[in-house]
């Protein structure tokens, strides 16, 4: 397949990485020489100079004969305009990022498909929606829902402690669970990732990942010594259109939320959209400004300014005065493998990653319904239906060769979740998600693909 | 640097050479069978050698092989003296250098000298007695030049998905010119296309040779013509004859290689888009009209110096035609820096001689299979000359160096200005070796030129008529690093010796 990706900033270069390691044809366009020097040198990709909505430089790109077409650059005029541009040039599938929600609202006189956009993405109502999970599972360092939301997915740290420590997967399925839980990935300490088999153990400082319906993670949480209790108060730092989008969502799910942002015109205009939002202004990173906001009682605390440095230490303030959960928002996927060193931190939303993964639906080839791409462990999570005569049908999982680096996580047959052990079979139309590493994805494609 | 890697696809590299001395082995068995020429049992011997040493690699140096810049330049620049190394058993196996009096490190420095002279295209030999050797060693001899000319590491990568997300590294490294052009996103794509331009263009040369006889131009056999289509298409010059091309005397073989070596020093990319039906794509590109200008110059000028009696000599040739014909041929031999020879052009006027030395540092174009300095570079180097001066003239102005409608960045130019100051110092510091051993003052000069540049003749005793085989010893092994540096474009190789290169 033929990629043309228009932005190599983060969105774009992680988008690129993924796309080259699966071997697809991939054209990054940028103005930015530098940019563009920092994909050529990682991936193998061809680059073009220049505006990604000038259709001299899309046909330099080769737009002509592309699959298509991924805009993804700061400007959300650029990425619609290079939309409509491609369609006419016959790219037949094109994603657009859009930030602002004024151009496409319900009713409004444009919508997306006027100019050939297949799959629009907000990154900051991603963002908002990835916080108000991980805000609702406590706990959990990353959660991905999957089948309109009755499997999930849970990243969840082993703690000293945690009955669940120390016993092999076989003692785990068989014994301690009423519940059928996938553990699908075990992220060790020292950073090795392991799909397990029944011998692995479980360790202390271990990060688990797990799949099951949401009653079996309702049991590991309890089991694991966590009590879930409703969202009642969140702070949010930062009036920024994250902020705004999270307290909406928040609002709407019943909580109290505070939000502190330090700029006065925007903390009276974030205060004049939402109602019900009570609304500081004043540095999130003064202990006065946290008392006043009540963060010792807050139940979830998350910090959305923009700047990767001030949210950690905002969070690590936040933690210190009595939040129960903080997450920050962080902007620079590098810091990422940084944030494991800060167990003071409940988790966090990469703010670019998370539209990556959203990207990734569109490349996955036919029955395949939604992607997640972690960024705990370099691993994806494929939601597909099993198609008609594809070749894993009709035999044992635990008979059949499956890919060595992947492992089903969870089917779903006739409205019914089915946690998955040896003897069971896949049937045709089965809702599967699939847990894999990167250099398993295209053999588990094949495997599912009709024939 | 991930020392392991870069010794596992090592390994593979040796790997792939096993199965290009499969070709020659097929020759040896059939000449053998037929003529009962015993050249068997040496490419029998170097591919159990080489199959050993590939496998011991591969198998103790296990990893997954994950290339990044550092490790692409070490695969490529190891790669070659490797390859080089095992390219020269089948000459020490068969014993083509045995001599009286010649020792035993001696006989094998006189065979790696050979076959990095295949390798790198340079075509330069230190054979006396071409026509004595079996056909299955003439026939390794030319491969090496064709395997080497469109680049044995780009092949690998092509073909073989076992250098994975290194490859981009790898051929960057390997292809010449400054920039590479990509034909396609992916790299092993572009690099199956260029192979496949450059066989296919290959064939055609072959069928013209071996054809000749149709026409009744010549007696070249099919395996002549495989090997000299071979020779021209690597811009490499090693040929089966003593006396080179110049041996058939023949006007249509000499219009035929002259066409083909013009042809091989183009860039191989204009060829894919001609073949894809843009023939335009020739004009539009500014290095291929000045490596036109300066080929039509130089034939020009030299048809006209050995047709006059300039400075009170006696013209060289009769006839214009004749003094056209060896000008075309010897002009495209020395600029594409193939290195074959129709004329002793030694015998020629001074002008001549200093012009076909000078166009030796042009060499062919960027993407070329050609040698030298590449068009490409002096065209921009000149360019660069011109601004400088102008800015002396107007210190305020913005003088940004074109090429064709594209502005030159000046990351690009700085990597020029490096490259040539390199090949410079590289030069001066392999003359003065050559001029301590002993070689006169002309000879120490042009040999150097003419292996730096992977031409193959140079003037004095290395002259078109002449061989390498009487340049001492540790002369031999300066020359031969001499056709890795050049092929590689110096600064491939040259970063081997930064300590930083090796630190993890």
């Amino acid at each position: 397949m033929k990629a043309i990706i228009i932005g190599a900033g983060e969105v774009g270069y992680h988008t690129a990485a993924v796309l080259t390691a699966e071997r697809h044809d991939v054209v990054v366009i940028d103005p930015s020489r530098q940019s563009l020097g920092r994909a050529e040198e990682h991936f193998d990709l061809m680059t073009v100079q220049g505006s990604g909505a000038s259709p001299r430089v899309l046909a330099e790109a080769g737009a002509a004969d592309a699959d298509l077409l991924i805009a993804v650059t700061n400007s959300d005029e650029i990425n619609i305009l290079a939309c409509l541009i491609a369609g006419r040039m016959g790219v037949p599938t094109k994603a657009a990022r859009v930030s602002s929600p004024d151009y496409f609202i319900d009713g409004g006189v444009l919508t997306p498909a006027d100019v050939g956009i297949d799959l629009l993405i907000s990154p900051e109502a991603l963002c908002a929606q990835e916080f108000f999970r991980l805000l609702n599972t406590p706990e959990a360092r990353e959660t991905v829902d999957f089948v309109d939301g009755r499997v999930q997915l849970i990243a969840f740290q082993m703690k000293v402690g945690n009955p669940i420590c120390g016993k092999t997967m076989r003692e785990l399925r068989q014994e301690t669970f009423d519940h059928p839980l996938v553990i699908a990935a075990i992220k060790r300490a020292d950073g090795s990732t392991v799909i397990p088999t029944g011998h692995d153990q479980i360790h202390d400082g271990d990060e688990i990942f797990a799949f099951g319906s949401r009653d079996a993670v309702h049991e590991l949480l309890e089991l694991s010594g966590v009590a879930e209790r409703p969202l009642d108060r969140v702070v949010i730092a930062g009036g920024s259109r994250i902020g705004v989008e999270l307290a909406t969502v928040l609002e709407e799910a019943g909580a109290h939320v505070t939000v502190i942002e330090p700029d006065l015109a925007l903390a009276e205009k974030v205060s004049a959209t939402l109602r019900r939002t009570t609304v500081i202004h004043g540095n999130p990173l003064h202990t006065d400004v946290l008392d006043e906001a009540a963060v010792s009682e807050a139940d979830g605390f998350v910090s959305v300014t923009g700047d990767d440095e001030h949210d950690i230490m905002t969070c690590i303030a936040a933690k210190q005065r009595g939040a129960n959960r903080v997450l920050p928002l962080i902007q620079k996927p590098r810091y990422l493998p940084v944030l494991d060193a800060m167990p003071t931190l409940d988790g966090a939303v990469s703010r670019h990653l998370t539209s990556v993964s959203h990207l990734l639906r569109l490349i996955r080839r036919g029955e395949v319904i939604s992607v997640a791409s972690l960024h705990e462990i370099e691993a994806e999570a494929i939601e597909l239906v099993a198609g008609e005569g594809a070749r894993v049908l009709g035999q044992e999982l635990g008979k059949m060769k499956f890919p060595k680096d992947a492992i089903v996580g969870a089917l779903v047959r006739d409205g019914e979740v089915i946690m998955p052990a040896g003897h069971d079979r896949i049937e045709a139309g089965d809702r599967v998600v699939v847990f894999c590493l990167p250099q398993a994805v295209a053999n588990v494609e094949k495997l599912f693909a009709s024939r | 640097m991930n020392k392991k890697a870069v010794a596992y696809t090592l390994g593979n590299l040796l790997l792939c050479v096993v199965v290009a001395l499969l070709a020659p082995l097929l020759i040896a068995v059939y000449y053998g069978h037929r003529y009962g020429e015993g050249d068997l049992m040496a490419f029998v011997w170097t591919i159990v050698v080489t199959i050993a040493a590939g496998l011991i690699l591969r198998v103790t140096c296990r990893t997954t092989p994950d290339l990044h810049n550092r490790e692409g330049f070490a695969v490529v620049a190891l790669g070659w003296m490797v390859i080089a190394l095992f390219g020269a058993l089948p000459f020490f196996f068969y014993g083509a250098f045995q001599a009286e009096g010649r020792g035993v490190v001696d006989e094998f420095i006189f065979c790696y000298f050979e076959s990095m002279s295949g390798f790198s295209t340079t075509g330069a030999t230190v054979l006396t007695e071409i026509e004595h050797l079996p056909h299955g060693i003439l026939f390794w001899r030319s491969l090496t030049h064709w395997l080497g000319g469109m680049g044995i590491v780009v092949l690998a990568v092509a073909i073989l998905p076992l250098l994975g997300v290194g490859g981009m590294q790898l051929y960057r490294a390997e292809a010449p010119g400054p920039q590479t052009d990509r034909l396609t996103p992916r790299i092993a794509s572009t690099a199956k296309l260029m192979w496949g331009v450059y066989v296919l263009i290959s064939g055609v040369e072959f069928l013209f040779l071996w054809g000749g006889q149709l026409v009744g131009a010549t007696q070249m056999t099919a395996f002549d013509a495989a090997c000299h289509a071979f020779g021209t298409m690597a811009t490499g010059g090693f040929a089966t004859k003593n006396a080179s091309i110049g041996q058939y005397n023949s006007v249509y073989i000499d219009v035929v290689i002259t066409c083909f070596m013009f042809l091989a020093g183009t860039n191989f990319a204009l060829h894919y888009r001609a073949l894809r039906g843009d023939i335009r794509s020739y004009w539009r590109d500014t290095e291929f009209r000045f490596y036109c200008f300066m080929y039509a110059f130089c034939i020009s000028l030299i048809t006209w110096n050995t047709l006059s009696s300039v400075g009170g000599a006696a013209p060289v040739y009769d006839s214009a035609g004749e003094s056209l014909q060896y000008a075309s041929f010897q002009v495209a031999a020395i600029i594409t820096t193939t290195g074959y020879g129709t004329a002793d052009f030694e015998l020629w006027p001074s002008l001549s001689q200093c012009l076909l030395v000078m166009m030796m540092f042009f060499g062919g174009c960027a993407g070329s299979t050609g040698g030298g300095m590449k068009h490409v570079r002096c065209l921009l180097l000149i360019k660069h000359g011109y601004a400088e001066i102008k800015r002396l003239i107007m210190p305020r102005a913005v003088l940004p160096i074109r090429l064709g409608d594209r502005v030159v960045s000046p990351d690009l130019m700085r990597n020029i200005l490096g490259f040539f100051s390199l090949f410079l110092g590289c030069v001066a510091v392999a003359t003065l070796i050559m001029a301590a051993l002993g070689l006169d003052t002309v000879t120490a000069f042009t040999c150097v030129v003419a292996t730096i540049f992977n031409i193959g003749p140079g003037l004095g005793t290395v002259g078109p008529v002449d061989n390498y085989a009487h340049i001492p010893a540790i002369g031999k092994c300066v020359l031969s690093f001499c056709m890795v540096l050049g092929r590689l474009e110096l600064y491939t190789v040259l970063v081997l010796f930064a300590p930083q290169l090796w630190k993890r």
